[in-house]
Formats: C-alpha cells, sequence, structure tokens
C-alpha cells in the first residue's frame, strides 16, 4: 500500500500534538493554555502552506 | 479545493476565534475572587505550602487584629510570652520554584496600631498586580495568644477558630465560625456555621446562610439567623429572630423570646417566660417557669408544664396545653383546642374546630364557631362556665360535690340534662334552669345548631363506655 502524502491529514495531526502538548505543559504549571494557544495557532495555516507548497512544487514534471 | 480541506480551515478559523475571543474575555472582564471556575478557578491543580513564622511581643490583655481572606484562621490559648504567627501560605502553581518565589511575595504584617495588635497580609496589594491576580493562593493564619488575650477576626472564605480567648469578635463570610471558652462573642456570619461553647459572658450572633449552634453560655444570647437552624443549650436568657430555619432550645437559665418567620420554634426547660411569635410552623414549649405568650400564623401550638399564665394564638392549626398552673387564654382560627390540666382558669375561641378541656380548675369561657365543646373539671364545679358553640355540640361533666346555677339552652338541637340533685326552677322548650347543691356561680352551656348535654362524670363515663 502506498503512502500518499495529504497536507490537511499532516497538519491536523500536528495541531492535536500541540494542542495535547501545551496542555499538559499548562497543567504542570508551566504555562498559561489559553495565551500559548492564542499566540500560537496561526502557526497551523502556515504549515499548512507550507505542506501544500512542497506538494505543488514536488509533483511538479518539468515542461 | 476538496471538502476536508474547507473543513480543515473552518476548523482552524473558528477554534482560533474562539480562543481570541475567550482570551480578550478573559482579560478585560472581571471573574471574581475564584478565577475562571470553568477552567477550575484559581485554587485547583497542583499547588505548593509554604510557611512563615513570627514572633509578636505583646503588653497582657493588648487585644489582637487579625484580617484574612482565602484561608483559615486558628487562635488558641499558647505560653504567656509573646504572640506566636504562623503564616502557611498555599500556592496553587504546579512548578514548585515558581510557587516558592510567588509565596515570597505574600508578606506577613503584624505591627501595633491603636493599642491594637493588627495582623494580615499583603494579599490586597498583591493581588493588584497583574502577573498575580490570576494566581491562587490561601493564607492560613495559627496563632498562640496569652489565655484570655480579646481577639477579634474578619475574614472571608476560610474558618475562624477561637479557643481560651477573652472578649472574641469575628466578621465572617463563606466559612465557617468555631468559638470556644471565651469571655464574650460577637459573631457576624454569612455563608456558614456558628458553633459557639462555653462563653462566659453574653452572645450576639448574627448569621446568613449557616446554622447556629450556642451551647453552655453563662450570660444572654441574642441570634438573628436567616436561612439556617438555631440551637442552643444550656445558656441564660435566648432571645432568637429567624427565618427559613428552626430553632431548638433546651435548658434555658432565663426567659425565651422568639421572632420567627417561616419557622419551627422547639423549647424545653425555659426557667424564665416565654415569649414566641412565629408563622408557618409549629411552636412546641415545655417546662416553662413562667408566663407564656404564643402568637403562630399557620401553625400549631403545644405547650407543657407551664408554671405561670399561658396566652395563645394560633391559625390552621391546633393549639394543645398541658399541665398549666396560671390562666389560659387561647384564639385559634381554622383549628381547635385540646387541653390537659389546666388551673388558672381558661378562656378559648376556636373557629373551625372543637373545644376540649379535660381535667381544670377555676373559671371557663369556651366559645366554638363550627365546632363543639367538651369540658370535664378535674373537681366540684366551683367557679362560673360559659360555653357556647354555633355548630356543634356542648357536654359538660360534672363531678360529684358540685354547685352551680345552670342555665342550659339549645335552639335546634336536643337539650338533654341528667343531674342527680338537680333543682329545676324552670324548663321550656329549648331550655332549663336550675341549681345544683345549694347553688353558686352560674353555669352557662349554649348551643345554635347542636345539644347541650350535662350529666354527672360517673353517668356520662358508663355511657362513654357503653358508646365504645
Amino acid at each position: 500500500m502506498a503512502f500518499r502524502f495529504r497536507p490537511e491529514g499532516v497538519t491536523c495531526g500536528l495541531g492535536l500534538v500541540a494542542l495535547g502538548a501545551a496542555a499538559t505543559l499548562a497543567n504542570l504549571g508551566q504555562l498559561d493554555l489559553l495565551a500559548t494557544v492564542r499566540n500560537g495557532w496561526p502557526l497551523l495555516l502556515i504549515v499548512w502552506g507550507a505542506l501544500e507548497l512542497l506538494l505543488t512544487y514536488s509533483t511538479r514534471r518539468p515542461a | 479545493m476538496t471538502a476536508p480541506r474547507i473543513f480543515l480551515l473552518i476548523g482552524i478559523l473558528g477554534a482560533g476565534t474562539a480562543v481570541e475571543t475567550a482570551y480578550q474575555v478573559r482579560e478585560h472582564i472581571g471573574v471574581g475572587a475564584f478565577g475562571w471556575r470553568l477552567f477550575g478557578g484559581k485554587f485547583y491543580g497542583p499547588h505548593h505550602v509554604f510557611e512563615e513564622k513570627a514572633l509578636r511581643a505583646i503588653e497582657a490583655g493588648t487585644p489582637v487584629f487579625v484580617k484574612n481572606a482565602f484561608g483559615d484562621v486558628d487562635v488558641k490559648a499558647g505560653s504567656a510570652g509573646p504572640v506566636e504567627i504562623l503564616l502557611r501560605k498555599d500556592v496553587y502553581i504546579g512548578s514548585e520554584d515558581k510557587a516558592r518565589a510567588f509565596a515570597d511575595r505574600i508578606r506577613l504584617q503584624s505591627e501595633l496600631v491603636d493599642g491594637k495588635l493588627q495582623i494580615r497580609t499583603n494579599r490586597e496589594e498583591l493581588e493588584r498586580e497583574k502577573d498575580a491576580f490570576d494566581v491562587g493562593f490561601e493564607t492560613h493564619f495559627q496563632l498562640r495568644l496569652p489565655a484570655g488575650t480579646p481577639v477579634e477576626i474578619e475574614g472571608s472564605h476560610g474558618q475562624a477558630d477561637v479557643e481560651d480567648a477573652g472578649e472574641t469578635r469575628v466578621d465572617n463570610s463563606h466559612g465557617d465560625v468555631r468559638v470556644r471558652r471565651v469571655s464574650a462573642v460577637r459573631v457576624n456570619s454569612s455563608h456558614g456555621a456558628v458553633e459557639l461553647e462555653t462563653v462566659r459572658g453574653a452572645v450576639l450572633v448574627d448569621v446568613r446562610h449557616g446554622d447556629a449552634t450556642v451551647r453552655d453560655a453563662a450570660g444572654s444570647v441574642r441570634v438573628v439567623s436567616e436561612h439556617g437552624a438555631v440551637s442552643a443549650q444550656r445558656v441564660g436568657a435566648l432571645e432568637v429572630q429567624l427565618k427559613y430555619g428552626d430553632l431548638q432550645a433546651d435548658t434555658l437559665a432565663g426567659g425565651l423570646q422568639v421572632r420567627g418567620e417561616h419557622a419551627g420554634v422547639e423549647a424545653k426547660g425555659v426557667q424564665g417566660g416565654a415569649d414566641v411569635e412565629t408563622s408557618y410552623a409549629d411552636a412546641t414549649l415545655e417546662d416553662v417557669g413562667a408566663d407564656a405568650r404564643v402568637k403562630v400564623e399557620h401553625g400549631a401550638v403545644v405547650l407543657a408544664r407551664v408554671k405561670g399564665s399561658v396566652t395563645a394564638e394560633s391559625s390552621f392549626g391546633d393549639a394543645r396545653l398541658e399541665d398549666v398552673t396560671g390562666r389560659a387564654e387561647l384564639t385559634v382560627a381554622h383549628g381547635g383546642v385540646r387541653a390537659k390540666r389546666v388551673r388558672g382558669g381558661f378562656v378559648a375561641r376556636t373557629d373551625g374546630d372543637d373545644i376540649v378541656l379535660d381535667g381544670f380548675q377555676g373559671a371557663v369561657e369556651a366559645e366554638a364557631k363550627r365546632g363543639s365543646v367538651r369540658l370535664t373539671p378535674e373537681g366540684p364545679v366551683a367557679a362560673g362556665i360559659d360555653a357556647s358553640a354555633s355548630f356543634g355540640n356542648v357536654r359538660l361533666q360534672v363531678p360529684d360535690g358540685s354547685r352551680f346555677d345552670l342555665v342550659a339552652q339549645v335552639e335546634r338541637g336536643e337539650l338533654r340534662v341528667t343531674l342527680p340533685g338537680l333543682e329545676i326552677s324552670e324548663q321550656g322548650k329549648g331550655r332549663l334552669l336550675g341549681r345544683l347543691g345549694d347553688g353558686g356561680p352560674q353555669v352557662r352551656l349554649q348551643a345554635e345548631h347542636g345539644d347541650v348535654r350535662v350529666s354527672n362524670r360517673i353517668a356520662e363515663s358508663a355511657r362513654s363506655d357503653d358508646d365504645e
């Protein structure tokens, strides 16, 4: 079964990992969850966009 | 763009919007002392405890004032030397280092002001600092004072516990108050129970939303209570104002005064008199050493063993009396009267049920509307009786040896008088006049829509047995 690279799947997975890590650190008293999520959530859009670009250029064949 | 991508984009943007909104709300809207309860509040999660101790020398008898919030205040007798102060700081920050750094910013303050040792923390100043607003921290005081030191506590969100102090005053909210073995006490409490024990002087309690218990108070006790029960045992004179809670009192060295609303009253062993007014619950008094006055709206009255006169009013509930030494005067609307062994005379007016008087002495006035009157004297009739019923019967059992002038009258019922030795002087339709023995006080019995029946006690008892 061939691996199929899907940027939205990777973005979703990375977002969940980041949210879980932030929540854990917040429970340990290391950071403020709400402020961290507020500051960091646009990163998901950046990561997703970068992955889409990567996918687009990696699959383009030369003319 | 595919559907999963559209959904993911909407999800990310929606989550970001929600987070931004929550953050703005948190930053710009006050959330109360406990912080964001939705996320567990400030006082939630891992926390660390740190202690700070101090000694303050004071002259004997110098009052000690403690102001605290979000923590308990525990005051007990210690050595006769300086005041020992222990401040326990409980900081709700997960990291111990950060919690310790924050705890270092919580300072214990104690200073003599106007001859009073004032003990507090810098909580108010600290909470005004932006980085401290969201941090939950409790401050618990433990004080060891010379025995008999006057104590004053102003606290909130914590318990106040005082033992072996002098005159004590506690103003507390959202926490219980316990005071034991003090010379006098005054407590103002909201949202917390109050328990006072062994007080040598006067007791004043004002409590909202909590029970109040007072035991072994030699002086007078005054309690104002709303939304809580009041209990008093072995106290001096007791004065209670209460709403939406019941009173239980036992063994009072003085009198009892109660003003209640939606409050039941139970009192035993009142050496002085009793003056009780309440509503929507019953009032029961037993073993009262002097006069008793009780007024209950929408409730019953029960009085037993009263060494004085009784004045009682009730509505939508019966009045019951037993063993009253003095005169009893009862007025009952929508209820009846049951009385046994009332020895100083009896006046009763009811509307809606019977008057039953068993084993009485002295003059009697009984008027029942829509009810019957049944009278059984304890001994020979020696005082006047005036009994009437509008829609019910009037029955009198006459003991041997009685002497009186009888006037018995009915309008629409049957008149039946069976008294051996009665000299009838006039007898007509529904009316009879006679004299028993040598005559004496007037016995007047009247029924409008019912019977009048007079008989001697033995005959009546035998008939009652037959009926049974």
